[in-house]
């Protein structure tokens, strides 16, 4: 559905994407993660023709990307970064406003965005200006106002920042319920439990470059890291904890005020050995738990930094 | 017609602040009608009798022949003849002109030509008046002297010219002062509701999330280009309509008996046209609501007082007068003092008031030039 090729954008002496190469199938909620200033917004305004790129190409259906690309243009939603709406409008009027640069018929319209209202569910809000809204409600409309025409690709560029986590999580089922409903996601965020519950394929994006893509699974078996258990409470004589170093698949083992770290490699749960082994030398412990590789650990080892910085 | 509809949506959103305007605008105007058709001698001019004070140290025929004739002016008092005394009863406003009549007046200021020393405010309207009505008693007995007649004929002479009196009248009607009242406040309205309304609906649409998803529609650009033109122009033409609706009911059968009255509203047309550039300015510039205020404000109070709509052309000073020609609103108050004033145009007045309108819509012109070319910059950067 989508390709993009050797794309470079340069902002003066920055460069914002570097050699870019993405390929988006139809059907599938695809996550950009990345931090902050990584290009993912760039990524957007060039594949909607919004900002002029120095190098590269990019298709959607096919066909090549134009800033006069209407037909493509038509079959596209985007909910900006930012709430886009306008303050001198009501909820309904604002749905209606955008919904209507791509629907010209009015019967076709209002029957859009009622369905739009419902799914967002700004039911009873419709008469409100966005200043009378919370901060949720007013994302909520962003998005509304950009899925409303029904399209086949929706972009939704960061929708949950600075939202309540009930309202992203509302957010969420939204997207992909519009997935399942037919259309093609793409979704760029920071936050990668975001990502993880809802994409199906995703591009971990730094500095304009794209690190790794896959799928949740595939990017986290591209990692050295694998489970991470810890052990509260228990007490270990130096011959335990050595034992326990030179147990199979054993990473690193950081043992520090009675708290035991253990990283194992690759894939799989440990944990079940673990304890056999406990059983057998009768340790105890007050608390334990474990923990699978996240795509934080997976930015951590593919670029040394963690994804929040 | 969506964009359209939505800059009128939006005009909608804002009627109460419209309201407040013309609100705000009625009751000046009701109050300048009111006032300058208070008294019942706006139409005429009436002769003013100030206190003079008089020492006469001359006590001749033709000193006393003076004293007689500003009597049939002013109220004369004789005064002592002490400098301080007189100085005071000037500075207390007992007298407002004090006249020192020397010995020998008739040889030393008719004959001769030393002045009279007097004593009054430095450039009241009063110095003017009497030095004049004492200029004219001279000159007209240095004539009647000079022409042969005896200093009895010429005293009679002299005293007769009092019994001809001149009646004047303004050229125009109270009914035109009542139009120049109400339309040449005009421009504050456009430029109140015009910058504060258009403003920030346009300021919206500069926004630059708004701007992209509008650019990321499938509306193309030059329709949107040519929506937002069309509802700005329907905004003003609505303000043109309500302005000038209201000054025509305001002052209904003046303006309708005056033979400029279209005039009048093409003039209003132009300064629209001005005050609608100006807004469209003041929204791609601003970037916040009180922005917007703050640029409207300071637009429509500074233009209307820099450009003789507050205060009348004649009162301004030549520096703020020149800076007030940069101003559409100088020219405006310019033409509605020639249409209002004048119920025959001439072909120079014609003239006037043409350059005045083209002037008017250059300055739009140029407005607008400035705001697309700031706002194309920005957008570069922004790329």
């Amino acid at each position: 559905m989508i390709e993009i090729r050797n794309l470079v954008k340069r902002y003066k002496d920055t460069i914002a994407l570097d050699h870019l190469n993405l390929d988006i199938e139809e059907g599938e909620i695809f996550g950009l993660l990345g931090p902050n200033g990584s290009g993912k917004t760039t990524v957007i305004n060039c594949l909607l023709a919004l900002l002029k790129f120095d190098k590269g190409s990019v298709r959607i259906f096919g066909e090549e990307m134009q800033p006069d690309s209407y037909e493509i243009k038509r079959q596209i939603g985007i909910v900006m970064q930012n709430v886009a709406v306008f303050n001198e409008l009501t909820v309904y009027e604002n749905v209606d406003y955008f919904c209507g640069l791509y629907v010209p018929d009015r019967r076709e319209r209002k029957k859009l965005v009622e369905e739009a209202i419902a799914f967002t569910g700004l039911e009873g809000y419709e008469k409100k200006r966005p200043k009378k809204l919370s901060g949720g409600l007013l994302r909520r409309l962003n998005i509304a106002c950009g899925i409303a025409h029904k399209p086949k690709l929706v972009i939704l560029d960061e929708p949950t920042v600075a939202v309540d986590p009930q309202s992203r999580n509302k957010i969420l089922e939204g997207i992909c319920q519009m997935n399942r409903q037919g259309s093609t996601i793409i979704y760029t965020s920071h936050y990668m439990e975001e990502v993880e519950q809802i994409c199906s394929r995703i591009a971990i994006l730094d500095k304009g470059r794209c690190l790794a893509l896959g799928t949740k699974e595939e990017l986290k078996n591209m990692i050295k890291t694998g489970e991470k258990v810890h052990l509260e409470g228990i007490c270990l004589t130096p011959p335990q904890l050595e034992t326990i170093r030179r147990m199979p698949q054993v990473f690193s083992a950081v043992y520090e005020n009675e708290m035991l770290t253990l990283r194992f490699e690759g894939s799989g749960s440990h944990l079940l050995g673990l304890l056999r082994y406990m059983e057998e030398e009768n340790l105890t412990c007050e608390r334990c738990f474990s923990e699978l590789p996240t795509l934080n650990d997976v930015f951590l080892e593919i670029t040394g930094k963690e994804l929040r910085d | 017609m969506k964009v359209y509809k939505g800059y009128l949506i939006s005009l909608k959103a804002n009627i109460s602040t419209m309201l407040l305007y013309c609100s705000i605008f009625l009751l000046v105007a009701f109050s300048m009608v009111y006032l300058t058709s208070e008294g019942t001698n706006t139409g005429s001019y009436s002769q003013q009798r100030l206190s003079i004070g008089v020492v006469d140290r001359d006590r001749s025929f033709w000193s006393e022949t003076l004293l007689e004739y500003l009597e049939q002016y002013h109220d004369v008092t004789i005064m002592d003849d002490d400098m301080d005394v007189l100085a005071e009863a000037v500075y207390n406003t007992d007298i407002l002109y004090a006249v020192i009549l020397p010995e020998d007046f008739l040889n030393t200021c008719i004959v001769g030509e030393k002045p009279v020393e007097t004593l009054t405010e430095s450039g009241s309207q009063w110095e003017y008046y009497v030095n004049g009505r004492i200029d004219s008693f001279i000159n007209t007995v240095r004539v009647c002297l000079a022409g042969g007649y005896s200093p009895e004929e010429a005293a009679q002479m002299v005293l007769d010219t009092t019994k001809v009196q001149a009646q004047v009248q303004m050229e125009s009607s109270r009914e035109d002062l009542s139009v120049y009242n109400v339309f040449r406040f005009m421009p504050y309205l456009y430029f109140s509701i015009l910058c504060f309304v258009l403003g920030l609906i346009q300021k919206e649409y500069q926004d630059i999330d708004i701007r992209r998803r509008l650019l990321a529609s499938s509306l193309t650009l030059k329709s949107q280009n040519l929506q937002s033109l069309l509802a700005f122009f329907t905004t003003g033409a609505l303000a043109w309509v309500l302005c000038e609706g209201i000054g025509i009911l305001t002052c209904a059968s003046e303006f309708w008996d005056s033979p400029n009255k279209w005039l009048i509203l093409l003039n209003g047309f132009t300064i629209m046209l001005g005050a609608l550039a100006a807004a469209y300015f003041v929204g791609s510039m601003a970037k916040s609501n009180a922005a917007v205020n703050g640029m409207a404000n300071v637009l429509s109070l500074g233009f209307c007082f820099l450009g003789g709509i507050f205060v009348p052309l004649e009162l301004l000073t030549g520096v703020v007068r020149k800076i007030g020609q940069f101003f559409p609103t100088y020219w405006y108050a310019q033409n509605i003092s020639i249409l209002s004033f004048n119920d025959t145009l001439t072909e120079s007045l014609r003239s006037d008031l043409y350059q005045g309108m083209m002037i008017q819509i250059l300055f739009a012109g140029a407005c607008v030039a400035v705001a697309l070319a700031i706002g194309k910059a920005r957008r570069q950067e922004e790329a």
